[in-house]
């Protein structure tokens, strides 16, 4: 398990150094000649030699899930000294990637712009886009600067105070961002522990790759419309009318983050067990994932959506649930690949986006098809 | 021959660019008309138009919120004097002159922010122009002067003439 654990951290801190190869041409960070020589270095690499950056990241990747799914399998027999010692794994590996530049994504950038022109520039979001004030100069580096605010006002006063904190530094604005969603993160994994009252449920979620990489890496918001509308969801159906107060709140201000919570509403209206409402929320949010292509792109970080309900149905009541989100996040988060390779969303690009999604998620299901045959033929 | 290719080849390419810089230019759109005064909604619309006042904070929100009533008001106005009517579309005009007034302020607070808004001074100027026309059209079309007789009071004169003149003017200020 020690092993394993190092392995994991090692790993982590491959990814926070490697990701600053990422950093936008047009964003200067650091100026120390020490940080400006390795970046300029890894630059050279991830801009230069794309196939060779995307073969790196792709064995990080696959790298990080073989390690997940060995922490996973061991953390039983892990003795209760270890088990304790999860706690601070999950809290190392959170700081370190924290610290990573935002290498699949620029979401973050335009969080961190979005505040801004509420925060700083006064603007109604909603009414004015980024671009409209020209001489901003994080326009150099934001993308999707000419679309209103993305995000519901829940968000938008989320980050009233990372912006604070960040503003006038882009870095410190990252990382502010970042520990921001991290925060979530961590509320949720105490809630896991707290419903299923099971380690592995809390290390199923906590250590999950995509997981990692679009909280802590990425700095996506997607957890926090989550942990509000599972929380919601959860605090409803405790039935004491001052928590369903509560829950019917959370659950309202979760649709303002995102929006797409909103299909949850009949889990409200449901007298089912927990662990049966909880795999109808599994399902209803992957059939919104599965519908993302019409509107834009099956974004890696719509995995999370699922994953949050994976984590906390208890382990034998669901395992297909279980084994199927891990294939499905290791596929999705395989999709940040071919724009590593092609620097451009379109082109071949969406066709090896499908494959790199759909050959997993297939062979998995192929593979547990033939099981279950074989199981009916004994 | 070869160079006769040529020359075709030149004209072809450069009808495309022209043709597509063309495309690409587009004139600043006025609003389809929204409710009619008559319309049991006219009266709600207009307490939105109100309401969204408070959405609208921010200065370039403050530009963007003016003209887009003084423009929903003159295309209220151009309606109702295609209808002859003329009270009502005088009304439409001095409310779509006064929202068109606010704008500059906002123009200067925005600059005084440290806002570079040049693509929305832009848009102001091609809305300005715009407006010019389509007041321009209401010369043609509309009398100078008209005498609004309502039942049972005295007769008003409605100086049509002089208040399109004088929001032209308004519009021709920088």
């Amino acid at each position: 398990m020690k092993t394993l654990f190092f392995l994991f951290i090692f790993i982590s801190l491959v990814v926070a150094v490697f990701s600053y190869g990422f950093t936008d041409p047009n964003l200067v960070l650091l100026k120390h000649p020490f940080f400006v020589s390795i970046q300029e270095m890894l630059h050279q690499l991830v801009y230069a030699h794309t196939g060779t950056a995307a073969l790196i990241t792709g064995s990080i990747l696959i790298t990080f899930f073989v390690l997940y799914i060995g922490v996973l399998r061991l953390q039983e027999k892990a003795t209760k000294e270890e088990r304790k010692k999860f706690i601070k794994l999950f809290i190392i590996i959170g700081i370190i990637l924290l610290l990573s530049y935002p290498m699949f994504s620029y979401d973050v950038f335009n969080y961190i712009l979005t505040a801004k022109l509420t925060y700083f520039w006064k603007e109604n979001p909603y009414v004015v886009m980024p671009i409209e004030i020209s001489n901003d100069p994080n326009l150099m580096f934001t993308r999707a600067a000419n679309k209103l605010a993305l995000y519901g006002p829940t968000w938008i006063s989320a980050t009233f105070l990372p912006s604070l904190v960040g503003f006038g530094n882009v870095w410190l604005s990252i990382i502010a961002f970042k520990v921001l969603v991290g925060a979530w993160y961590g509320i949720f994994l105490w809630m896991i522990y707290r419903f299923t009252k099971t380690l592995w449920n809390v290390v199923f979620f906590a250590l999950n790759p995509l997981i990692l990489s679009e909280v802590f890496i990425n700095g996506h918001n997607d957890i926090l419309m989550m942990v509000l509308s599972l929380g919601g969801l959860l605090l409803w159906q405790n039935m004491q009318p001052k928590y369903r107060y509560l829950g019917f709140m959370s659950f309202v201000a979760s649709i303002f983050v995102k929006g797409a919570s909103i299909v949850l509403i009949p889990l409200f209206f449901l007298r089912w067990p927990m662990d049966k409402i909880l795999s109808a929320g599994f399902w209803l949010m992957f059939g919104v994932l599965l519908l993302t292509p019409i509107r834009e792109e099956m974004y890696p970080w719509y995995a999370v959506w699922v994953l949050t309900f994976a984590a906390l149905i208890p382990k034998n009541k669901a395992k297909f649930i279980h084994s199927f989100s891990i294939v499905l996040s290791f596929g999705l988060l395989m999709r940040h690949l071919p724009y590593i390779v092609t620097r451009e969303y379109g082109g071949v690009g969406p066709l090896w986006r499908l494959l790199l999604t759909a050959v997993p998620v297939v062979v998995y299901l192929f593979f547990r098809f033939l099981k279950s045959i074989s199981r009916k033929d004994m | 021959m070869k160079n006769n290719i040529f020359v075709v080849i030149i004209f072809i390419y450069l009808s495309f660019i022209i043709g597509h810089l063309s495309l690409v230019h587009a004139d600043y759109v006025l609003p389809y008309p929204s409710y009619m005064p008559g319309n049991k909604l006219y009266k709600v619309s207009r307490i939105i138009d109100q309401v969204k006042k408070f959405w609208y904070w921010g200065s370039i929100a403050g530009v963007k919120y003016h003209l887009g009533l003084s423009d929903k008001y003159l295309v209220e106005a151009k309606t109702l004097f295609e209808y002859k009517q003329y009270l009502l579309a005088t009304d439409a005009l001095r409310r779509s002159d006064t929202e068109y007034i606010e704008i500059p302020q906002f123009i200067v607070r925005a600059k005084v922010e440290g806002k570079d808004i040049t693509l929305l001074e832009k848009t102001v100027k091609e809305a300005a122009q715009t407006h010019i026309q389509i007041l321009d059209g209401f010369k043609q079309t509309v009398p100078a002067e008209f005498t609004w007789t309502p039942e049972k009071t005295t007769p008003t004169i409605l100086p049509i003439g002089n208040l399109i003149e004088t929001s032209i003017n308004i519009r021709g200020q920088k």
